[in-house]
């Protein structure tokens, strides 16, 4: 029977927080910069 | 043949409930956290253009959350109707992550999700934000307890194979949870629902664009959208690479079909493009592609993570390589055979009271186990999955893949530059691709699940030992109700969802 390795397991498993809360900081910058577009746009 | 009949048509069925249940659940992963995103912005910035946006979204994701109920209930059922054998042997545990998945799960996400579709006046702001984060959450968990049974079936560990009532029982929670295959495919199918809710967003809001419509609230969506698939595919693309080589070390099988490799051969190469001679059979001489451009070691490379190893074909899976330690098949359908007769001859030792004669039947019968499942198939070739249907069906899922990394690539850099609003062909290659989306998805379980038979537990149960001792007629009959009914909820589906969107993000 394979012998399963639980710490590699765990390290996988936990990249799934981890993508969420990077593409969630990405979107914050994101919008940051498009927001300020638009806001420029406006004014000129 | 009444046997085979039967087999077919509950293959049939369940394949029917699954494909027509992976054409709401995407969306449901990906678009339940893009909304949380969304409403995240909202609470931080406090400005109600975002509000509005999370409620339009929220509404598309609510109609999708409810139809989609329906098949995955019946899919559940299915389990008890037409594969009470499948049941009944592994039952003890498969039933644990599916119990888990209900009571934990899917109560989570239900509960909350009222609060989240009907509570915006009736709860705090915070509140609210949180009932949202733990729909998404809930729904992904769902997800979990489901890949957890499914990898299991993929590659059985955690588990021991109880003489005296010849089911199979848990040995290891840890393991079955741990299991490689349960994470690699859990990551891998919860990525490819975070691309779909995202081009869902982005070709949703592209088609406003295009109108003119809701035009500021519909650059916002396709930013958040475009980011979150951007990263995501990128996410795709690193557990597709884990789910492959798991794939490599415990379904040969499946990784030659999704090849079309007949010979295996160290150094071996992907085929990223090509064309399978139809006229192929397993062990003659002729080619197996008509055309094909072929990525040099990149095979040996995704599978095992090293260009020089060596990946088994079908002719070696089949007819056994001794070089390279691999057994034949037939060598081990009669391992098989031997392990079933040795089963059969402890249970009647048991009963007459020959302890002896039990104890070496119990010793055969162990060092023939992990061949049990072969003894029930009767020819070598049926080792091998159907080769055209995996091996487009994977070509399929990865091209389009990549084409959705690039699309949210180029729509996130034109937005960024605001230079959106004039690319018409990039919007429109937008919207079309969110039907785009659903073929990968399906694709890709096609490449799951038709790409491990003859197995319904890998190595230890074929599928056609597994359904239920029920009548064809009931089959058919009721594949037919359940094609007509999902149809009909698909199609109230897409028209309730067009309707939203064609009245507009205003009001919500």
């Amino acid at each position: 029977m394979e012998t399963i390795d639980y710490g590699t397991a765990m390290i996988w498993y936990s990249m799934w927080p981890v993508v969420i809360f990077v593409a969630y900081k990405f979107v914050r910058i994101n919008i940051e910069h498009l927001e300020n577009n638009i806001e420029t746009k406006e004014k000129k | 043949m009444e046997d085979a009949l039967l087999t077919d048509w509950s293959r049939a069925q369940f394949a029917l409930t699954a494909m027509y249940h992976w054409l709401f659940v995407p969306l449901t992963l990906g678009l339940s956290f893009i909304i949380a995103i969304m409403e995240t912005i909202y609470v931080k910035t406090g400005n109600v253009v975002w509000k509005e946006i999370t409620k339009f979204w929220m509404t598309l994701f609510a109609i999708n959350f409810a139809i989609g109920l329906a098949t995955g209930i019946i899919m559940e059922f299915e389990f008890g109707t037409n594969w009470s054998n499948y049941s009944w042997i592994v039952g003890d545990i498969f039933g644990a992550p599916l119990a888990i998945e209900g009571i934990m799960a899917f109560f989570m996400e239900s509960t909350f999700f009222a609060v989240m579709f009907f509570g915006w006046d009736k709860v705090s702001k915070k509140m609210h934000l949180l009932s949202t984060w733990l729909v998404a959450i809930g729904s992904n968990l769902s997800a979990l307890w489901i890949l957890v049974a499914n990898g299991w079936m993929q590659n059985p560990v955690g588990m021991v194979f109880n003489v005296d009532t010849a089911r199979f029982e848990m040995e290891s929670f840890w393991d079955v949870l741990f299991n490689p295959n349960a994470y690699s495919k859990f990551l891998h199918t919860i990525g490819s629902g975070y691309v779909m809710g995202s081009l869902f967003v982005v070709g949703i809001s592209a088609w406003y664009l295009l109108k003119g419509r809701d035009v500021v609230k519909a650059k916002k969506s396709i930013v958040v959208g475009a980011t979150f698939g951007l990263i995501t595919s990128i996410f795709l693309i690193v557990s597709g690479d884990e789910s492959a080589h798991e794939v490599a070390l415990h379904q040969p099988t499946k990784l030659a079909a999704m090849e079309g490799l007949y010979d295996g051969h160290t150094r071996a190469g992907i085929v990223a493009v090509g064309q399978l001679n139809s006229e192929k059979e397993i062990g003659d001489k002729k080619e197996p592609f008509i055309w094909e451009i072929e990525i040099p070691y990149a095979l040996s490379f995704l599978g095992f993570h090293n260009t020089d190893a060596f990946v088994a074909g079908i002719n070696d899976l089949v007819y056994g390589n001794k070089e390279q330690g691999i057994e034949s098949a037939k060598s081990k359908i009669e391992k098989g055979k031997v392990a079933i007769e040795a089963l059969r001859s402890y249970k009647e030792a048991k009963k007459s009271g020959d302890i002896a004669k039990a104890k070496t039947a119990l010793e055969t019968f162990r060092a023939n186990e992990p061949y049990f499942g072969y003894g029930y198939l009767s020819d070598e070739k049926e080792i091998i999955p159907p080769v055209a249907l995996t091996f487009y069906s994977f070509h399929i899922m990865v091209g389009f893949g990549l084409w959705f990394l690039m699309l949210f690539f180029f729509v996130l850099y034109f937005a960024m530059v605001n230079r959106l609003d004039g690319k018409k062909m990039l919007l429109r290659l937008a919207v079309f691709s969110i039907p785009l989306g659903y073929i990968a998805g399906e694709a890709g379980w096609i490449v799951a699940e038709v790409g491990r038979q003859p197995w319904a537990i890998q190595d230890m149960l074929p599928v056609g030992m597994a359904t239920s001792n029920v009548s064809v007629t009931a089959v058919q009959t009721t594949f037919w109700l359940f094609a007509i009914i999902f149809t009909l909820l698909m199609i109230a589906e897409i028209k309730i969802i067009l309707k939203q969107i064609k009245l507009g993000m205003e009001g919500h």
